[in-house]
């Protein structure tokens, strides 16, 4: 029981793990909280400046997240995402004898630490609609010693990995956020992870989800995403392509 | 009502829906993967003779310590020593050089064997043409002990093109909770169509038969795979059947818990005899020691029940490279004359796999 509650936590982590950040350049209000059940717990520190972090896992994979706005002039908005993980924790308890055991016991989970930097451009368009690009990198310090038998061959969680085993990737996307009427809103994105030499270099995912806005105080969201992966792969290809349509849920409280 | 596990199964199930299932099941028949060598050659008619193999290869991994069957404790394998151990299957392949093979464990794309597709590689590193695949375990991920991603089964192998293959599913376990079985193997028959040149209907069928059920599933796999004979028999068409039935010939010792206990592990201790290791012990139902002897009593064996009992030259498995042969639990069967004395048990590959290929020449029509 426990073991599936840690593969849950771990799953639902990586799908927290810059799925349900907002995708736009703008920050929260000063002082007002949001709270989702995957989605981080985000403060608006000032009016420009923004803290996120996941609450289910801040002891299991530490990590903090900062979107300053630095930008606007044009009907466009620039601001930057920066975070920092420790997945090792986490990684150390996953990597098990029996069930819940995702990782082999034989490897050794060194302590590894990433930096995701992203930089974000949104523009309000006609009809409620703001289209936001978005690009960046990360880098990991640490995963020289990991061997590449330890990693999780899964969608959302190989290529978000992938980073401790090759030290650095690159994240391109694109988001539309959009208002349908007075109490729902939606949102469509495409974001593509480029590991270079990694087995399994490439993935492509799509999101598309609708948010009833019960109240200015709750919302409830839902999708689907799309994952086009590569992964690793042995004689005689080096790579197969997997398709993945997983549902998305989440409840958003918020609070100032 | 639905267990608290089984919540948690489902949301499991729920968040990793997609269009490759996580487990992949199967219907109970169903096609099985064609396979054909990188480089096809010319394949002779044969002079009468058909020359047949069968052999557990244990996923290519030799005597490498997995976790699962050896006391071992290793689970991903490196890909130079799978390419290394593979080398050496393949090295024995062409010094016994079958007409057709019947492979038990082989991997294909499997975390564990450093996703090397091994039926693949095979065809590509000895004389034969073509195969056909079925799975007995195939899911994106097994969450247990990092095995990870897995695709493992029975392989037919032949230098004659395949016509036809069947994967015929047996039945699952009944001693194992709901996510256990859930993840766990899915056992089948392997029913393939040789087109042997003057051949009008042969047939090689291929098992591998529950090792470490403690209910009654063996009994069901046998009877099952005779039953896939038995209709080509009954057809008036020839066949060559065989694999690991994980099972020992009646009259063998039945017990191995001891042999085959790991470091801090203790049998026997009891007043009922128990508990046995899952596998060791060839008594857990009626009958068990004699399953094997409708088979014996219908056809032709590979190594007659005389020598399979009481000859140590014909025990094909050990669970340590530090220990020979020390039971007999591959086979192989015909409805076809063999060729006398050409029933071999290798047992000279003792680094190879824990299991001994076995070998006949069978008389064709």
């Amino acid at each position: 029981m426990k073991s599936i509650l840690i593969i849950t936590v771990l799953i639902s982590q990586m799908f927290a793990q810059g799925e349900w950040l907002a995708g736009t350049a703008y920050t929260l209000p000063q002082g007002r909280w949001e709270f989702g059940l995957f989605q981080p717990v985000r403060w608006g520190q000032s009016d420009d400046r923004e803290i996120s972090f996941y609450k289910l896992s801040v002891l299991l994979m530490p990590g903090i997240t900062v979107k300053q706005r630095w930008h606007q002039r044009y009907q466009w908005t620039v601001s930057s995402t920066h975070s920092v993980y420790y997945p090792t924790p986490l990684l150390r308890m996953v990597a098990k004898e029996g069930i819940g055991g995702m990782i082999s016991p034989e490897f050794e989970i060194p302590h590894l630490v990433s930096f995701w930097n992203m930089v974000l451009a949104s523009k309000s368009l006609d009809q409620n609609k703001i289209l936001t690009y978005k690009a960046g990198f990360a880098v990991a310090f640490g995963g020289s010693e990991l061997t590449p038998g330890s990693t999780i061959d899964l969608p959302l969680i190989y290529h978000r990995l992938a980073v401790y085993y090759n030290g650095w990737l690159l994240r391109f996307g694109t988001d539309m956020n959009g208002r349908m009427s007075k109490k729902w809103t939606f949102l469509v994105d495409g974001d593509l992870f480029l590991i270079p030499g990694m087995k399994g270099s490439l993935a492509l995912e799509h999101k598309s989800m609708i948010t009833w806005e019960k109240s200015e105080t709750f919302h409830l969201s839902l999708g689907y995403k799309f994952i086009y992966g590569e992964y690793p792969d042995g004689y005689p290809n080096e790579k197969i392509t997997r398709v993945h349509i997983l549902p998305m849920l989440d409840f958003v409280w918020s609070r100032k | 009502m639905m267990s608290q596990s089984n919540h948690l199964l489902i949301l499991f199930i729920i968040v990793l829906i997609s269009c490759e299932p996580l487990v992949t099941t199967f219907d109970d028949v169903e096609d099985a993967v064609l396979y054909e060598a990188k480089n096809v050659s010319s394949a002779p008619a044969p002079n009468g003779l058909l020359n047949v193999l069968t052999w557990n290869i244990r996923f290519g991994i030799g005597r490498l310590p997995f976790f699962g069957d050896s006391c071992g404790d290793r689970t991903v394998m490196t890909e130079k020593e799978v390419l290394d151990a593979l080398e050496l299957v393949a090295a024995k392949i062409d010094e016994i050089n079958p007409d057709i093979i019947l492979f038990q464990e082989v991997d294909r794309e499997s975390k564990r064997t450093a996703y090397i597709d091994q039926v693949q590689w095979i065809l590509d590193h000895t004389d034969m043409n073509y195969a056909a695949y079925a799975s007995m375990w195939k899911a994106q991920t097994i969450p247990s002990d990092g095995i990870g991603r897995m695709d493992v089964g029975n392989v037919v192998m032949s230098r004659w093109e395949i016509e036809s293959a069947e994967r015929i599913q047996l039945a699952l376990r009944t001693d194992q909770d709901a996510l256990t079985q859930m993840f766990y193997l899915r056992r089948n028959v392997l029913k393939t169509k040789i087109a042997i040149p003057g051949q009008e209907q042969f047939y090689a069928v291929n098992v591998h038969v529950t090792a470490f059920a403690t209910d009654d599933t063996k009994q069901k796999h046998i009877d099952q795979f005779k039953e896939v004979f038995d209709e080509i028999n009954a057809s008036g068409y020839d066949f060559v059947a065989g694999g690991d039935l994980n099972s020992i010939p009646p009259g063998a010792e039945i017990d191995y818990c001891e042999a085959d206990a790991c470091t801090g592990e203790e049998f026997h201790t009891d007043t009922d005899g128990g508990p046995h290791k899952e596998g060791s012990y060839f008594n857990n139902f009626e009958n068990e020691p004699t399953i094997m002897r409708p088979l014996y009593n219908s056809y032709n064996p590979a190594i007659v029940l005389e020598d399979a009992v009481t000859g140590e030259h014909s025990n094909t498995h050990s669970t340590s490279g530090d220990r020979l042969w020390d039971r007999k639990l591959d086979y192989i069967f015909t409805n076809q004359a063999i060729v006398s004395g050409t029933g071999t048990t290798h047992q000279d590959a003792m680094q190879l796999s824990d299991h001994a290929p076995v070998s006949v020449s069978i008389v064709l029509k």
